[in-house]
């Protein structure tokens, strides 16, 4: 599950406070799988996050927190997957929460619904 | 305090860590090969070695199959040597194989191979290792590497090592049967062989040997033999050696008294080690922590661990220590019991590698997590060690660390540097992580722009958007097209609305960028201001109307894509847009109407369709008005503006504004002749100068010491003066009045010129004068005027206070021998101006008065500045310098001083440079046993020297050296030495590195660059610049494309005197040489290239030949003689020495002299058979050149060539014959011709062609023509067709053509082909037939391939172009 290089892939980090107010907010985002995934290693980006998670299936969104005042990762992030496609499920199985990305054992949980 | 004790438990640990180690010694290999999984971790574990040596093995195959790529592992491999002082048994294995594969390996790179077989490989027991030996022995023997005595020296010491019992007899008999003669180091391995075993009597033999040939015997000798009689046990005659050495007049050393001590240290007999503990103290000798290390290691060995307490109070605990504790810490780690969960070994030991990197410097840092990681106590040390850096703010320690983790095949990200930026506090902080970034190959993405650099720039720097976009740009060579809109998006982030307005107008923004297109759109939904929306949009209006339409569409689709209630964002929009007069594309108006779909209401409609006419135009009121500039004279050439001002006056258009113009380009170029009589024909005219032009004039009387006109400048300029003169133009009047004692006037002009007082001083040339100004007076030791001057340039801030505008001050006392004086001085530049000028100047005087007094002073001031390290490096280039080598030897041998080896380098370079030999050998003496410094580069230099000064027999005892020292030579150093030997006719005593292999040197600074570097073609010069982001380089680089010569001269120096480790390269030093050449700045241009000879390189060939030719032409030819010492045959060759020399003599008016020395003694000593090493020959077209530049000689000649006409060589002869044609002497051409030349296979005419077709002689091209026509030999048809080819040129360029065609038919008949003449000449007869209405009945050939191969005519006589 390693990830290989990396990808030049300017994704900025999206607004949500303005998405909230602007975007239909779709009948689709309540149903789509989003995964909080917590102690990441430092040397793991969005990019990074998102080709691990597409292992696991179609990733419409992946982020990796960071600090803007300091730079740093915070060791956390989040992959959304499309709806309806069983995304991500493989990551969240009870029992099998935990995998190993980059030296660390990351551990992925049901993100609460922000809506 | 805490810390030591916790070292000295840890020591103690030690001893019982090392019964398990001697247990575990089984393991250890296994361990080695679990190290690899984690680099190639896509390796299942479970078919360990076998899969993954095939998968490393896969990939070596593929990439490392030419010697090049072996050159680059061997050099890897030795990094690691140089690095960790270790290296993995599979990267050998690898190599091994490699070479087994390509079957081809040098004899330098078998020598690493060889080295590498003993304690480099500390995983692999002592068995393995020779057995790995023994088969790199035979592979290397297998592939008929030629072995010399360096290679047997490498085996000895790997033997060694390895404690490998062989025996020295049968060692030496090999040798003699290979013919190879065992040199010193050969017999003092012998000895130290005998003497791990104890055996003093086969030792003995050996010195023997060693007396009997009179080979000097040395400590390394002497320590061997008290090794060999403490190994047997006989204390007493160990000691005994001591009293022999001092006879023998050589002092006993550390190693010595360890050696000493570490025989009684095996008995257990501490006593004894103590009072040779005691006696080193009073007698001088330093012993550092790593000797008593070694005395523990023996005590722990031989059983007697409850010793090890005792020798700890003996530990200094300077910094090497910590290095060395540190190496034991690092063994206590393995030996943790390991943290397992999820059946992963969790890696420990992260708590050690906070401390290191809070603590140690970055080498230190990677070696131990290179360490931890190899044997598996930490899987991800170095990833976690550059993610603490990061958190510290350790940033510079963050770039070293990141280079290692890159090295070590892990990629580098962006977000890895977003902590370097958020935590920069400077713009410099920002430029070092932009800079790091460049150099590890991640260029900067949009969003680290956007989100961490521009923003961290904007915090730390004052400076507007468009500067600090053109700082951005300039540093990093980022195209503006990716920072425009990163800073506009910046701003916009942080809601700087009007400067990103401002900004947007500036540098236009391309809406087509979807990421700036969201960033304004943010803006929008953020403030809800459709004012400053539109002007954002409205700035593509700049651009045209068009533009204006197409960004307003899309930015007005990208706002409705993101909100709901769309009528409510875009009408505002729309309206505003509306009043701007900027409109929408009909396109962009269906796709938003479509897009609104149901919400489109009457009211936008309306509004859109209002949008969409073309009666709109945008109003650009609402933007300040920009200018453009039309491209001024003054930006034009000289060259130029001459042709300009030329065409005027042909024209009668008015040249007053031309003449003004070239008159400031004449100044520029200080061209005085020109310009003094430009200005007169100027003033005559009445034309008043303008305030730049005198100033531009006063700096030009001031640099050819003009004192009256200059002064007359002056005077005129001040009074009509009511802007600022630029610092420099003062600075250079003011040094002309001070070198001619006029200081009160230098005074009051440097009082009293208006300056611009908020402008800093910049740059060297200002420093270069004022310094000038001051040193003129120093130099006659004016003392008052020094400092009155300085006190002036200082007050009027003309110059920036260092070290070389402070050197006067202290220089005008010394030139006095006012010592005192210089001291006070001294001490004051230190407290005022934290500088030391004349630091090394002074500590010499002071150690040569042996006044200790002032020298205490002067280092505790330089301490106090420069910290205690470089005051201590300083201190022992000035003993050395006085030749005081214990005094220097003492501090380098301070326990735990810190090796810089930059500043080492940086002292053999001037050593070199100044000719210093006698310092250089002093000071690589004296680091003998300092292993932490860089003796290879010191060797180097020495090397250097030596073959400066011509002495081989020294040049090659510093290969002898090499050897003792264990030291891998470099393939550099190896082909400087081989060049060298042959260039004086000396046998070479090992295999000469091949030419291709010169092309990876291997010094520190083009190290970096290797990875990044491709093949050089031939010549060379095409091949790209090794990246760069020295500013000084760049800089250098910029100046050599503009021509700026002096810039680029002043770069270089500044380089030279920099210790920056980068340096301009072979290609950078070629581009200067070739340019000065241009430039007839043939001095400098010589210089250069001598210097660079020097130092082993050469300009590229092209380069030289050109150099070489117009030294030819200016008649240089004493230069070229000195020159000629320099040059490789091959080097000759390809640069065409040989005809350069001969022109160059005959331009001087020497040509007699060339004939005498040159041709005649090349015929004399000519052999029958040999002749045709080119570098021996006479050049043809020279021989022809000096007959006809002195005819006086013919006789001679004609002598000379029947005397080489004897010995079978025809050259003479040739240039004869061509000689007679060129003189149109055909009588005694023909004579000449049916002689010998007839019937040779090979004649020249080259010379002979271009008179005939310069002169359009057809007499000379039908002779021509008639004489190759009959030749008897085998001459090639290509040369028939060039002379027949010749008369058909000239027969055309006297439009001749039936004459040309009926020639060209009758040699078709003879049997030339149409293929054989040039193209050109063919066309010419067809174009000349078609004047006279013919038509020319062959088909042309299509051109020739340019790689095909070359006529002979063309191949023999390119000499002569």
């Amino acid at each position: 599950m390693l990830i290989h290089g990396y990808l030049l892939l300017i994704k900025p980090v999206p607004r949500f406070h303005s998405r909230k107010k602007f975007t239909m907010s779709s009948s689709a985002a309540r149903h789509a799988t989003r995964i909080f995934v917590a102690n990441l290693p430092w040397t793991v980006g969005t990019t990074e996050l998102r080709q691990f998670g597409s292992s696991f299936g179609r990733v419409t969104h992946a982020s990796v927190v960071f600090d803007r005042n300091t730079g740093l990762s915070k060791g956390y992030g989040f992959l959304v997957y499309a709806n309806g496609e069983g995304g991500g499920e493989g990551l969240i199985k009870p029992g099998n929460s935990t995998h190993f990305l980059e030296g660390n054992h990351i551990t992925c949980t049901l993100a609460h619904n922000t809506n | 305090m805490l810390r030591s004790i916790s070292v000295a438990r840890n020591l103690r640990n030690l001893s019982l860590l090392h019964h398990n180690l001697r247990n575990v010694e089984i393991n250890r290999a296994t361990v080695v090969n679990y190290s690899g999984i984690r680099c190639h971790p896509s390796v299942e574990r479970n078919d360990v070695s076998l899969s993954f040596s095939r998968a490393i093995h896969f990939t070596t195959t593929r990439f490392y199959d030419s010697h090049e790529d072996i050159d680059k592992s061997l050099l890897r491999l030795d990094q690691e040597i140089r690095r960790t002082g270790r290296v993995a048994r599979q990267e050998i294995d690898e190599l091994l194989q490699d070479i087994r594969d390509t079957k081809k390996a040098t004899s330098n790179q078998s020598l690493m191979m060889i080295r590498c077989c003993g304690e480099l490989v500390p995983s692999e027991t002592a068995e393995n290792r020779t057995k790995l030996v023994n088969e790199v022995w035979k592979t290397m023997q297998n592939l008929n590497v030629p072995f010399d005595i360096s290679h047997y020296n490498a085996l000895l010491r790997v033997y060694l090592e390895n404690e490998e019992k062989f025996n020295p007899t049968e060692f030496l008999q090999e040798l003699s049967s290979k013919g190879l003669e065992p040199n010193r180091v050969t017999y003092q391995r012998l000895i130290a062989r005998y003497c791990q075993e104890g055996d003093i009597e086969g030792a003995t033999t050996i010195l023997q040997h060693m007396k009997d040939k009179q080979l000097p015997i040395n400590e390394h000798a002497f320590n061997s033999l008290v090794e060999g009689h403490a190994k047997a046990g006989d204390m007493e005659s160990a000691e005994g050696m001591i009293p022999v050495m001092r006879q023998a007049g050589l002092e006993p050393n550390d190693d010595t008294f360890v050696t000493l001590m570490c025989g009684y240290a095996r008995k257990g007999d501490m006593d004894n080690v103590n009072r040779i503990v005691r006696e080193c103290g009073e007698g001088d000798v330093i012993l550092i922590d790593k000797d008593f290390m070694s005395v523990i290691y023996t005590l722990v060995a031989n059983g007697h661990e409850h010793l090890v307490d005792s020798v700890i109070p003996l530990l200094t605990k300077r910094t090497g220590f910590n290095q060395d504790a540190t190496n034991l810490v690092l063994r206590m780690l393995k030996e943790m019991s390991k943290v397992v969960w999820n059946e992963e070994v969790q890696p420990s030991g992260n708590f050690f590698l906070q401390q290191l990197v809070r603590t140690s410097p970055s080498e230190e840092i990677v070696k131990f997590s290179k360490l931890m990681m190899e044997e598996g106590v930490h899987s991800h040390a170095l990833s976690k060690a550059c993610d603490i850096a990061l958190q510290a703010k350790e940033f510079d320690k963050a770039f070293d660390l990141l280079e290692a983790y890159k090295e070590s095949g892990a990629p580098i990200r962006q977000h890895f540097f977003w902590p370097v930026f958020a935590g920069s506090k400077s713009e410099k902080n920002v430029y070092n992580g932009l800079k790091s970034m460049k150099y590890l190959e991640v260029p900067p993405s949009m969003e680290t722009l956007r989100d961490y650099v521009i923003p961290a720039i904007f915090r730390v720097s004052k400076g507007s958007p468009d500067q600090i976009l053109e700082r951005l740009g300039s540093h990093t060579g980022i195209p503006l097209v990716v920072l425009v809109p990163a800073v506009m998006q910046s701003l916009l982030s942080a809601k700087n609305v009007e400067p990103a307005i401002q900004f947007a107008q500036k540098y236009r923004l391309r809406f087509s960028n979807p990421q700036l297109r969201r960033a304004v759109a943010d803006v929008y939904f953020r403030d809800r201001n459709e004012k400053t929306f539109v002007q954002i949009i409205g700035t593509a209006s700049l651009d045209g109307e068009d533009r204006a339409r197409e960004a307003v569409g899309l930015m007005v689709m990208d706002i409705l894509e993101r909100c709901r209630d769309k009528a409510e964002f875009i009408l505002p929009i729309f309206k505003e847009l509306l009043k701007c007069g900027i409109g929408l594309s009909n396109s962009g108006a269906e796709l938003i109407q479509n897009n609104l779909g149901d919400e489109l209401t009457p009211e936008l409609a309306n509004v859109i369709t209002q949008l969409t006419s073309s009666d709109l135009s945008p109003k650009l009121e609402m933007y300040a008005p920009t200018r453009n500039q039309p491209q001024q004279l003054e930006e034009k050439s000289v060259a130029e503006l001459e042709k300009m001002h030329e065409e005027a006056l042909k024209n009668g258009k008015p040249t007053r504004g031309l003449k003004k113009a070239l008159l400031f380009a004449y100044c520029r170029k200080r061209d005085l002749d020109k310009a003094q009589s430009l200005r007169q024909e100027l003033a005559a005219d009445g034309f008043i100068f303008p305030v730049g032009l005198q100033a531009l004039l006063l700096d030009l009387y001031s640099n050819s010491n003009m004192i009256e006109e200059a002064r007359a400048m002056y005077t005129t300029l001040k009074a009509s003066l009511d802007s600022p003169v630029d610092d420099i133009k003062i600075l250079h009047y003011a040094g002309l009045l001070a070198s001619n004692d006029l200081i009160d006037e230098c005074v009051n002009v440097l009082e009293t010129t208006p300056r611009d007082e908020s402008r800093k001083p910049s740059g060297g040339h200002q420093q270069i004068a004022a310094w000038k100004i001051l040193n003129s007076c120093a130099e006659k030791g004016q003392v008052e005027n020094t400092s009155k001057l300085f006190q002036v340039l200082q007050a009027r801030n003309l110059m920036h206070v260092n070290n070389v505008t402070l050197g006067p001050l202290v220089k005008s006392y010394i030139v006095k021998d006012d010592m005192e004086g210089a001291l006070t001085e001294f001490e004051r530049c230190v407290r005022d101006h934290h500088a030391t000028p004349w630091k090394q100047d002074l500590f010499c005087k002071f150690i040569n008065a042996e006044d200790t007094d002032r020298l205490q002073k002067i280092i505790d001031l330089s301490t106090s500045l420069h910290g205690e390290v470089n005051t201590m490096y300083d201190l022992v280039f000035a003993f050395i310098q006085c030749g005081k080598l214990r005094q220097a030897k003492k501090i380098l041998e301070t326990p735990g001083l810190r090796s810089r080896n930059d500043k080492i380098e940086l002292t053999c370079q001037k050593y070199l440079e100044e000719n210093r030999i006698g310092e250089l050998e002093n000071l690589i003496k004296i680091t003998t046993d300092l292993v932490h410094l860089d003796r290879h580069t010191m060797y180097f230099y020495l090397l250097q020297a030596y073959c400066k000064a011509n002495d081989a027999d020294k040049a090659l005892s510093v290969w002898t050296s090499l050897q003792e020292e264990n030291i891998q030579p470099t393939t550099e150093l190896l082909s400087f030495l081989a060049d060298f030997l042959r260039k004086n006719n000396l046998p070479i005593p090992f295999a000469p590195p091949a030419q291709d292999e010169e092309d990876v040197p291997l010094t520190e600074s083009s190290r970096r660059f290797i990875s990044g570097r491709g093949k050089k073609s031939e010549l060379g010069d095409e091949a790209t610049l090794p990246r760069t982001t020295n500013p000084l380089v760049k800089k250098f680089r910029q100046s050599i494309e503009i021509n700026d010569i002096d810039v680029a001269l002043q770069m270089k120096q500044r380089l030279d005197g920099s210790d920056s480790s980068e340096k301009l390269g072979l290609q950078d030093l070629s581009l200067l040489v070739e340019k000065m050449a241009r430039a007839e700045r043939l001095g400098e241009a010589t210089k250069l290239t001598e210097e660079m000879f020097d130092r082993g390189q050469h300009p590229y060939p092209r380069v030289l030949r050109f150099l070489l030719g117009r030294l030819a032409s200016a008649g240089e030819a004493d230069v070229l003689d000195r020159l000629e010492k320099k040059l490789t045959p091959e080097l000759k060759r390809q640069s065409m020495f040989n005809t350069r020399l001969c022109v160059a003599y005959t331009n001087a008016g020497k040509g007699r002299e060339y004939f005498q020395e040159h041709i005649k003694k090349t015929v004399d000593g000519l052999q029958l058979s040999g002749g045709d090493d080119s570098s021996q020959s006479v050049p043809l077209a020279g021989a022809t050149y000096v007959l006809i530049r002195h005819e006086d000689l013919l006789s001679e000649y004609e002598q000379c060539a029947k005397q080489a006409e004897e010995k079978e060589n025809y050259v003479l002869t040739n240039s004869l014959w061509n000689y007679h044609l060129i003189k149109k002497d055909f009588e005694k051409a023909k004579e000449v011709w049916n002689g010998k030349l007839k019937s040779q296979p090979r004649v020249m005419f080259r010379s002979v062609m271009v008179e005939a077709k310069v002169k359009q002689d057809l007499d000379i091209a039908n002779e021509l023509a008639s004489h190759i026509g009959q030749a008897t030999g085998d001459m090639s048809s290509a040369t028939r067709a060039a002379a027949s080819g010749c008369l058909l040129d000239v027969l055309c360029m006297k439009g001749m053509a039936n004459e040309a065609f009926a020639h060209l038919e009758k040699s078709l008949k003879q049997g030339l082909s149409l293929t054989e003449y040039h193209r050109e000449t063919l066309l010419a007869v067809q174009l000349e037939m078609q004047k006279v209405n013919k038509k020319f009945p062959y088909e042309i050939p299509p051109p020739r391939q340019p790689r095909g191969r070359r006529q002979p005519v063309e191949a023999s006589d390119s000499d002569s172009d």
